[in-house]
C-alpha cells in the first residue's frame, strides 16, 4: 500500500502538471491493487500466483475534446508521455457538444472498507487454511483419496475431492481532479470457492468477504459436501417446465447478466436493453426489487465511483417496475441526466454499471421453499449463462453443474443430471413466488472493490430446453 | 513524487541477476517474463467517437519450481527492491506448498529441460498502426458508422430510420516480451495485434436485430499492421450488412426440427474453439480448471477414438503468420509448431504444457493414466501450448491457432448441393457445459435453403447439440478459397481469469440433423 497522502501527492502534481500544459481539467486516477491468489484441484494446492500492480488514469478536457490515457508505469517520463498522449487525443478529437466538465467535489460517506486481516494473510495461512478443509474432507469423507481419471473428469473411486480458489485482495482507489476532488479509499476483500467432487456428483459453495477472518470453511465445507455425498446415482429428468428453486449463486449468474445487457447506460442508449422504452412499466413480479446502493452498509460499500462522484441509491426495479439506469458523467450529460455515480474506468467502454447491486430479501427460508413445491427442481449454480439470445426479453441460457435436485412433495428426492435452461428472464421473474431471507455476497466482474447481494427464488416454470 | 523504476533498458540485467540469486537459493527451474504492452482501442457510435484509450502496460512475472511446487509472483514496480521482493515472494510460495504436500516430481523432476534459445523475433506487419495519423486511423470506422444518417428520402432511405445505431470498433496492440529462465534461454518476441468490426442495430418495437461485420464480439483480431483493417473493408460492406439487417425486422423465426446447417466460417471458427479447443486442453482432462472453467469430455482414455466425422482434422498452429494465436516460442520457453488435434475424426493429442505433458507421459503421481499409451505428441514434451495474459499472470495451457483442414469446393456448391437446411451466419450467444458437451449457439442470420437455393433469411436461430454426436454429423467442409484466419480477443480461462487472443482457421461446414429454433422461453 502508498498510502492516502503519497498517492494524493502524486495525483496532485500530475494534475497541476496537466494545467501548466494548457488543458482546461484534469483528472488523474489512482487504482492499485495488490491480489493473491491460491487455487486447488484434486484436493492439492496447484497454483499459487501473487499480483502487484498500480495504474494511473488520465481524463484531460481542452475546449470540450476529452482525451484518456493510461499507464501502470510509475517512471515519471512515462507518466509524462502519457498525460501528453491523453493531451494529444483530445487536441486531434472533435469537440464533445454535452460535455463540459468532470465532476465537481461532494461529500462521501466514510466506511471501513480495508481489513488488516485480510491484507496481512499469508500465503502460508493460506495453504494452512486450504490444508485444514483437505484434512476435514479425508476425515468426513473416510476412504481413500485414490484418483483415476474418470470419463467425466471427475474423481472415480471412493474419495471426494475438493478444487476450487481462494483469494485475497487489496485495494487503493484514488482520484483528483482540478474540479478539487481528492478522494481516497483502500478496500480488501477475500474470496473462496469451493467445489467437492465424487464419482458422479459434486458441490459447490462460496463466501466473499471484506475481512478474512469472517470466512467459515467448515460450514462451507458442510454445504459443499451436502449436496456432494448422496446415495443415489443422478437420474435424466426430461426437459420441460419446473418449479425452481434458484440457490444464491444460480441467481447471482442471471443477475450479472441483467447488469450486462439491461441495467447500464450504453445498452439503454442503443436500444438494446429490456430497459429501454420499459421505464415506469412493470417488467418483473411486484416481489422483486432491484436497486444499487453504493452506501449500503449490508454490502459492499463504496464512497465515489471511477471519476470520484459520490455513491447514493439507484433504484433499478422496484416491486417490479423499471424504475432506473446506472449512468456516469459523460453519458448523462449527453442524455441529458444526471450522473448516478457508477463510472467504471474511463477505458472500459461497456460500462457504467451498477457496482453494488442487491436483489431485496424475502421472509423464507430455503428449505421453507424447497417445502412449497410438489414436484421441482433445485439448481446450486449455472455454467456458462449467456443473455446474449435475445435482451429485449433478457432471454438466457446456461447449464445447471455442482448440484441439481429432484424436489417432490416438499423434499429434495434424489440429484438429477445437469440440464440446460432457455428462458426469458424477464418472464421468469414475474413468475417468482418466494424469496429467501438470507442473502449471499458475491464479486463483480467489471471492478474489484462492488459487490452482489443475492437471495434464493423460487419460480414457477422455468423452461429448461433440450 | 514518483517511485524511482528504473528505466526499462537497465532493467533486463536485473532480471537476469535474479535469475541467478534463484539459481543459487536451489530452484528446480524459475523463468521471468518481462512485457510491455502499448495499446490504443477505439469505440465509435454513429460516425463520432465514443471513448478512444492508450494505455501503456509494463511489468514482469517470475515463476518458480521448487521441489516439485510452483510460485509465482509479478509485478508493475520496475526496481531492483521490487524483483528481489517478487522472486522471495514466488520462491516462497513454492516451498509452503512444497513442505505441506512433499514433492510430487522428486526423482523425475517436475518438468522435462528445454534445450537453451537465444533469439529475437518480430512477427511480420506491413503497416505500423501508430504512426497513422489520428483521424486516418479512425476513418473506416467513423465513415461506416455514419452510413445510416444520410438524408435520404427513397424507401431505402425511410428504412434506414430503422437503425438505432451503428457501433464501431479498433484495438491496436504492440506487445514485446523479453524471456528468460535457468536454462539459459533469453527469447525476445514482438507482436502487433489488429482488431476491429462494425455491429448495426435496428430496433421495430420490442424486436431488436444485429448484424456485424467481419464478426461479432468487437470483430476479427489478427497480427499484423493496419494492413488488416485495409483488407477488412469494412466501408464497401456495411452497406450489406445494413439492408440484412433491416431485413431481419421483418424475417420470419427459424423454424423448429432437425435439419441440415451449413455453418459460416467464422460460427465454424467458435464451434472449434468451444467444443474442440478447450476440450483438448490438457489441464482441463486432469482437473486442474475445475474451480472456473470446468473440466472436458476428452480425457487420456479418449486419445485414439473417432469423435468427429473422418473428414474432420483439427491441428494446432501458433506458426502461422497472422493468428491472433500465433508465435515462435511459448510463455514457459518451448518452440512452436503444428500439432494434430483430430486426425481423420480421431482425438489424436492434448494441448499441453511442460508440467502436464510430463505427468501424463510418465503417469506419475496420482495421475494414474498409465494403462493407456500416451500421445505421441506429450512423450516428446510439451508441444508449445503455454501463454499468460500479460505479465501479472501465470503462464497456463491455451489454445494458439486452431485450424480446421479445407477440403473442396465454395459455399455456393455447398449451398446448391443441399436440398433442405439453413445457412447460419455470425455468432450471437454461446453456450457449453462444464464438459465441453452441450452446447447452444444463437445466430445473428439464418438463410433457408431449399433444392440448394436460397429461399427466405430467418432471424432468432438457435443451434444446439452434444460435441462428438456433432462433429460426427460433418459432411461437407468448403475448400482453400473459402478458408481464412478469424481471430477473438477474449478468451477467459484460468482464476483469476485470463482473457487472451486465439485465431481460427476455418471455412463454411456443414453438419446434418442438428436441432435448430428460434430463441424459446
Amino acid at each position: 500500500m502508498l498510502g492516502r497522502d503519497k498517492i494524493i501527492e502524486l495525483l496532485k502534481s500530475l494534475t497541476r502538471e496537466a494545467r501548466e500544459y494548457g488543458v482546461g481539467q484534469a483528472e488523474a486516477l489512482y487504482l492499485g491493487s495488490h491480489a493473491s491468489t491460491t487455487r486447488f484441484a484434486n484436493s492439492e494446492i496447484i497454483q499459487n500466483v501473487k499480483e502487484s500492480n498500480r495504474t494511473i488514469y488520465f481524463r484531460v478536457l481542452l475546449d470540450r475534446k476529452l482525451g484518456m490515457a493510461s499507464t501502470n508505469s510509475l517512471h515519471i517520463e512515462d507518466l509524462r508521455r502519457c498525460l501528453k498522449k491523453a493531451i494529444a487525443i483530445a487536441k486531434q478529437s472533435k469537440p464533445l457538444k454535452f460535455f463540459d466538465s468532470f465532476p465537481e467535489p461532494s461529500k462521501y460517506f466514510d466506511f471501513k472498507t480495508h481489513f488488516f486481516e485480510t491484507a496481512s494473510f499469508t500465503i502460508s495461512d493460506k495453504i494452512e487454511m486450504l490444508d485444514d478443509i483437505f484434512k476435514k474432507l479425508k476425515s468426513e469423507t473416510k476412504s481413500p483419496l485414490t484418483l483415476i481419471l474418470s470419463p467425466k473428469g471427475r474423481g472415480k473411486g471412493e474419495g471426494v475431492k475438493a478444487g476450487g480458489a481462494l483469494s485475497t485482495l487489496e485495494t487503493e482507489l484514488a482520484l483528483s481532479n482540478s474540479n478539487g476532488i481528492m478522494a481516497y479509499q483502500p478496500f480488501t476483500s477475500a474470496h473462496i470457492s469451493l467445489i467437492t467432487s465424487a464419482v458422479s456428483a459434486s458441490g459447490f459453495a462460496s463466501q466473499f468477504e471484506r475481512n478474512i477472518k469472517n470466512i467459515n470453511t467448515k460450514r462451507l465445507l458442510s454445504i459443499a459436501l451436502e449436496k456432494t455425498i448422496i446415495k443415489n446415482k443422478p437420474k435424466k429428468l426430461k426437459p420441460g417446465r419446473y418449479t425452481v428453486i434458484l440457490e444464491p449463486a444460480a441467481v447471482n449468474e442471471i443477475l450479472e447478466w441483467l447488469v450486462y445487457i439491461g441495467f447500464g447506460a450504453e445498452s439503454f442508449i442503443d436500444g438494446t436493453s429490456f430497459m429501454a422504452e420499459s421505464i415506469g412499466k412493470k417488467i418483473m413480479s411486484k416481489k422483486m426489487t432491484i436497486y444499487d446502493d453504493g452506501a449500503d452498509l449490508s454490502g459492499f460499500p463504496v464512497p465515489f465511483d471511477f471519476e470520484g462522484a459520490a455513491k447514493k441509491r439507484l433504484d433499478i426495479v422496484q416491486n417490479g417496475i423499471a424504475k432506473g439506469i446506472a449512468f456516469d458523467t459523460l453519458l448523462a450529460k449527453k442524455y441529458r441526466r444526471k450522473t448516478t455515480g457508477h463510472a467504471l474506468i474511463p477505458e472500459d467502454v461497456e460500462g457504467p454499471f451498477p457496482s453494488n447491486v442487491f436483489i431485496k430479501a424475502g421472509g423464507h427460508t430455503i428449505d421453507e421453499m424447497a417445502a412449497m413445491i410438489e414436484r421441482g427442481i433445485m439448481v446450486t449454480r449455472f455454467h456458462y449463462v449467456n443473455g446474449l439470445l435475445d435482451t429485449k426479453t433478457a432471454s438466457m441460457t446456461g447449464m445447471t453443474r455442482d448440484g441439481t435436485f429432484y424436489i417432490e412433495d416438499g423434499k429434495i428426492k434424489y440429484p438429477i443430471e445437469d440440464m440446460r435452461f432457455t428462458e426469458s428472464i424477464l418472464e421468469a421473474f414475474s413468475r417468482v413466488e418466494a424469496i429467501s431471507s438470507q442473502r449471499q455476497a458475491f464479486p463483480i466482474p467489471w471492478n474489484d472493490v462492488g459487490a452482489c447481494i443475492v437471495p434464493g427464488l423460487l419460480i414457477k416454470d422455468f423452461n429448461f430446453s433440450d | 513524487m514518483t517511485l524511482s523504476p528504473l528505466p526499462k533498458h537497465t532493467f533486463i540485467p536485473v532480471l537476469q541477476h535474479t535469475i541467478s540469486y534463484l539459481k543459487k537459493k536451489g530452484v528446480e527451474y524459475t523463468d521471468v517474463r518481462f512485457e510491455e504492452n502499448a495499446s490504443e482501442g477505439v469505440m465509435a457510435r454513429d460516425g463520432e467517437v465514443d471513448r478512444l484509450w492508450d494505455n501503456l502496460d509494463t511489468g514482469f512475472g517470475i515463476r518458480v519450481l521448487y521441489k516439485g511446487a510452483w510460485g509465482f509472483a509479478a509485478s508493475s514496480l520496475l526496481t531492483e527492491t521490487e524483483t528481489k521482493k517478487m522472486a522471495d515472494a514466488a520462491l516462497s510460495q513454492a516451498k509452503a506448498i512444497a513442505k505441506i504436500q512433499g514433492s510430487r516430481g522428486k526423482g523425475q523432476g517436475a518438468i522435462d529441460k528445454n534445450p537453451p534459445v537465444r533469439i529475437k523475433y518480430k512477427a511480420p506487419y506491413q503497416i505500423d498502426p501508430f504512426i497513422i495519423p489520428l483521424e486516418e486511423r479512425l476513418s473506416p470506422i467513423l465513415k461506416a458508422t455514419s452510413l445510416h444518417l444520410t438524408p435520404d428520402t427513397s424507401i431505402r432511405g425511410q428504412a434506414l430510420q430503422k437503425i438505432h445505431t451503428i457501433e464501431g470498433f479498433l484495438d491496436f496492440q504492440k506487445t514485446h516480451k523479453t524471456f528468460l529462465n535457468t536454462e539459459g534461454s533469453f527469447i525476445e518476441q514482438e507482436f502487433y495485434t489488429i482488431g476491429a468490426g462494425i455491429k448495426v442495430i435496428a430496433v421495430d418495437g420490442n424486436d431488436v436485430q444485429v448484424r456485424s461485420f467481419p464478426d461479432s464480439h468487437n470483430g476479427i483480431f489478427r497480427q499484423g499492421g493496419y494492413e488488416r483493417i485495409i483488407e477488412m473493408d469494412i466501408l464497401k460492406n456495411t452497406p450489406r450488412v445494413i439492408d440484412e439487417t433491416i431485413l431481419l425486422l421483418k424475417a420470419d423465426e427459424c423454424p423448429s426440427g432437425e435439419k441440415m446447417v451449413i455453418l459460416g466460417g467464422s460460427q465454424v471458427a467458435l464451434q472449434i474453439h468451444e467444443s474442440i479447443g478447450h476440450a483438448v486442453e490438457l489441464d482441463r482432462a486432469m482437473g486442474m480448471e475445475i474451480s472456473l472453467a470446468g473440466g472436458t469430455f476428452l480425457t487420456p482414455d479418449k486419445l485414439g477414438k473417432q469423435i468427429c466425422s473422418k473428414i474432420v482434422n483439427i491441428y494446432a498452429d501458433p506458426t502461422i503468420e497472422g493468428g491472433a494465436g500465433s508465435y515462435i516460442y511459448d510463455d514457459e520457453g518451448t518452440k512452436s509448431k503444428r500439432v494434430d488435434i483430430i486426425k481423420n475424426g480421431r482425438f489424436v493429442d492434448f494441448l499441453t504444457s511442460r508440467e502436464t505433458a510430463k505427468r501424463l507421459s510418465v503417469g506419475s503421481g496420482k495421475w494414474e493414466v498409465g494403462k493407456k499409451p500416451a500421445p505421441a505428441g506429450s512423450k516428446q514434451g510439451s508441444n508449445g501450448s503455454v501463454r499468460a495474459n500479460g505479465w501479472n499472470n501465470i503462464p497456463i495451457i491455451r489454445m494458439s491457432n486452431i485450424n480446421i483442414e479445407p477440403q473442396q469446393g465454395v459455399l455456393n456448391d455447398l449451398i446448391a448441393d443441399t436440398k433442405d437446411g439453413i445457412l447460419l451466419q455470425t455468432n450471437k450467444s454461446w453456450s457449453i457445459d462444464t464438459l465441453r458437451l452441450n452446447f447452444q449457439f444463437g445466430m445473428e442470420i439464418g438463410w433457408e435453403i431449399k433444392k440448394g437455393k436460397i429461399t427466405r433469411p430467418l432471424k432468432n436461430c438457435v443451434y444446439s447439440g452434444i460435441t462428438p454426436q456433432f462433429w460426427k454429423s460433418c459432411n461437407a467442409i468448403c475448400g482453400k478459397e473459402e478458408w481464412q484466419m478469424y481471430g477473438l480477443n477474449s478468451c477467459g480461462k484460468g482464476d483469476p481469469i485470463q482473457s487472451i487472443s486465439v485465431g481460427h482457421g476455418a471455412a463454411p461446414t456443414r453438419f446434418d440433423r442438428v436441432k435448430i429454433g428460434a430463441v424459446k422461453c
